[in-house]
C-alpha cells in the first residue's frame, strides 16, 4: 500500500516539474523568439 | 477519477503555472535587475553580444543613484560620450560626475552607434514624467536628429511605450507609423515584429527574467564575441572597448576617406551664396527642424543639453578655408536650430587638440576630462535656481 502510495505520488511530483519546466521553457522561447538573430555590428568611424 | 487522468491533468496544469511563475519572477526581475558596478554599457552588456538591456534595467540604473535633493544627469548619445577611446577609469562621465559632486548623480546611458534621442532620452523622459529632477545630456552631429524607432536601440522605444513609461507624445507615434509606411517590406516587418514583443513583454516579462539571468546567472545566446565562453553570464566580463593608444600611434586610418567623412559634415547642408557666403539648405533643415517638434516632447526639452560634436583639428585643418567656413556656419546654424526649439546646445571640440583626440571624432582621457569640464558647466547652468 504504501510503496504504491509512494509511486503514486512520486508520479505526480515528476509530471508537474515536467509541466512547470514546460512553462518556463515556453517563456524562455518567447524570449528567444524576439531575440535577433544577428548581434548588432558596430563599425568606428 | 482514474491515477492516469490525474497524472494529466496535474501536467496540464503545471505547464500555465510554471509560465506564470517565469512571468512573475520577470515582473519582479524589472524592479530591480541591473548591471552591478556600472560605469558604461561595454560590448558585453550591449546588442554587439546580443544583450539588448532593457529599459527597467537602463531606469533601475539611474533610479539606484539618485536619492532626494540630487539632480540625475542622464547621459544618452553615441559612441563618443559612450568613451570610445577612454579607459573605464578614465571615463569621461566619472570625470564629469567628479566635477559636479554629490548633488549630482551621473548615469552614462549612451551606446555606440546610437542617435541622440535613442534610449537614455527615454529614461530621462520616464524619470522626469514621474517628478525626478533630470538633466539630459546627449550629443549629435549637424543634421542628425534621427528617430526614436526603426535603429538599433528602437527596441527601447517600445518597450518603454508598452510599459507606459512615456509622455503622451501623439506626433512622436505618428511620425514613427508616417515613416514605416515610406519603409521597405523588411523594415516593415522587423517593426511590426518589435511592436509585437514588447506588447507580449509588457504582458509577460520575458526580457526582464531572461536578462537578468543572462546577466547574472548563465547566458544562452551565442555570438562571436562570446563565442569562447558564450555560457558565462555576462557579469563576470569586464569592459574592454578600445583605448586610444600613444600619441604616434593615432590617426593612421586613410587620410582621404577620413577627410570625406569631415566634409560629409557640412557639404549637404549649405550651398554658397555669392553675397550672403554660406546658406544652410533648407529642406535638411526643415525636415531636422521636424523631427526634433515630432520626437521629443516639450517638457524634456528645457533640460536637455545637446552637443554638436566637432571633429578632430588634424582633420579639420586640411580642409579648404571655404570648406572651413561652411562647416563653421552649418555648425553655427544647427545650434541655432536646437536652441530655437527650446534646448541647450553647445559646440564641443573646436578648441581641443589633437592628442585630445583617440581618431576622427572619438575623444582621448584628455579630451574626455575637457568635456566633463565644459559639460559640467553646462549642468551647471541649466541646473541653477
Amino acid at each position: 500500500m504504501i510503496p504504491s502510495l509512494l509511486r503514486q505520488s512520486g508520479a505526480l511530483a515528476l509530471r508537474a516539474l515536467l509541466g512547470l519546466a514546460i512553462g518556463i521553457f515556453a517563456h524562455y522561447l518567447l524570449y528567444r523568439f524576439f531575440l535577433p538573430v544577428q548581434p548588432f555590428i558596430y563599425v568606428a568611424f | 477519477m482514474t491515477f492516469l487522468k490525474i497524472k494529466n491533468l496535474v501536467f496540464l496544469l503545471t505547464i500555465p503555472l510554471g509560465f506564470g511563475l517565469a512571468t512573475w519572477f520577470g515582473l519582479n526581475a524589472e524592479s530591480y535587475s541591473k548591471p552591478s558596478r556600472f560605469v558604461r554599457f561595454h560590448y558585453h552588456i550591449s546588442p554587439e553580444t546580443l544583450f539588448f538591456p532593457t529599459f527597467s534595467m537602463m531606469e533601475n540604473l539611474a533610479l539606484s543613484r539618485w536619492k532626494p535633493g540630487k539632480t540625475i544627469v542622464i547621459i544618452a548619445g553615441n559612441s563618443i560620450l559612450n568613451g570610445y577611446g577612454q579607459n573605464e577609469t578614465d571615463l569621461w562621465s566619472l570625470r564629469l560626475q567628479d566635477e559636479l559632486g554629490e548633488r549630482y548623480a551621473v548615469v552614462n546611458l549612451s551606446f555606440r552607434g546610437a542617435l541622440p534621442f535613442e534610449g537614455g532620452m527615454l529614461v530621462a523622459e520616464s524619470l522626469q514624467r514621474r517628478g525626478l529632477p533630470v538633466v539630459l545630456v546627449t550629443n549629435t552631429s549637424p543634421g542628425t536628429v534621427g528617430r526614436v524607432a526603426g535603429e538599433t536601440y528602437g527596441y527601447l522605444y517600445y518597450d518603454a511605450l508598452y510599459k507606459q513609461r512615456l509622455y503622451s507624445h501623439p506626433a512622436r507615434s505618428a511620425n514613427i507609423l508616417e515613416w514605416e509606411k515610406t519603409a521597405s517590406k523588411t523594415v516593415r516587418e522587423q517593426q511590426t515584429e518589435l511592436r509585437l514583443g514588447s506588447l507580449l513583454d509588457s504582458w509577460f516579462h520575458f526580457q526582464g527574467l531572461w536578462h537578468h539571468i543572462s546577466y547574472r546567472y548563465f547566458s544562452t545566446t551565442w555570438n562571436q564575441r562570446t563565442r569562447l565562453k558564450f555560457w558565462q553570464s555576462r557579469d563576470k566580463y569586464s569592459d574592454d572597448l578600445p583605448v586610444a593608444p600613444g600619441y604616434e600611434q593615432r590617426f593612421q586610418s586613410d587620410l582621404s576617406s577620413e577627410l570625406e567623412i569631415t566634409r560629409g559634415f557640412s557639404i549637404n547642408l549649405a550651398e554658397l551664396d555669392a553675397k550672403a557666403g554660406w546658406k544652410l539648405l533648407q529642406p535638411p533643415m526643415e525636415i531636422a527642424g521636424d523631427l526634433i517638434e515630432d520626437m521629443i516632447p516639450k517638457p524634456i526639452r528645457a533640460r536637455t543639453i545637446v552637443l554638436l560634436s566637432q571633429n578632430a583639428p588634424i582633420y579639420r585643418s586640411k580642409l579648404t578655408s571655404s570648406e572651413r567656413d561652411r562647416d563653421e556656419s552649418v555648425f553655427k546654424g544647427y545650434a541655432a536650430l536646437w536652441e530655437s526649439y527650446g534646448f541647450t546646445c553647445k559646440i564641443v571640440g573646436e578648441d581641443f587638440v589633437n592628442q585630445d583626440f583617440y581618431d576622427r571624432s572619438h575623444l582621448s582621457a584628455t579630451g574626455g576630462s575637457k568635456l566633463a569640464h565644459l559639460v559640467a558647466d553646462y549642468v551647471r547652468h541649466l541646473t541653477r535656481p
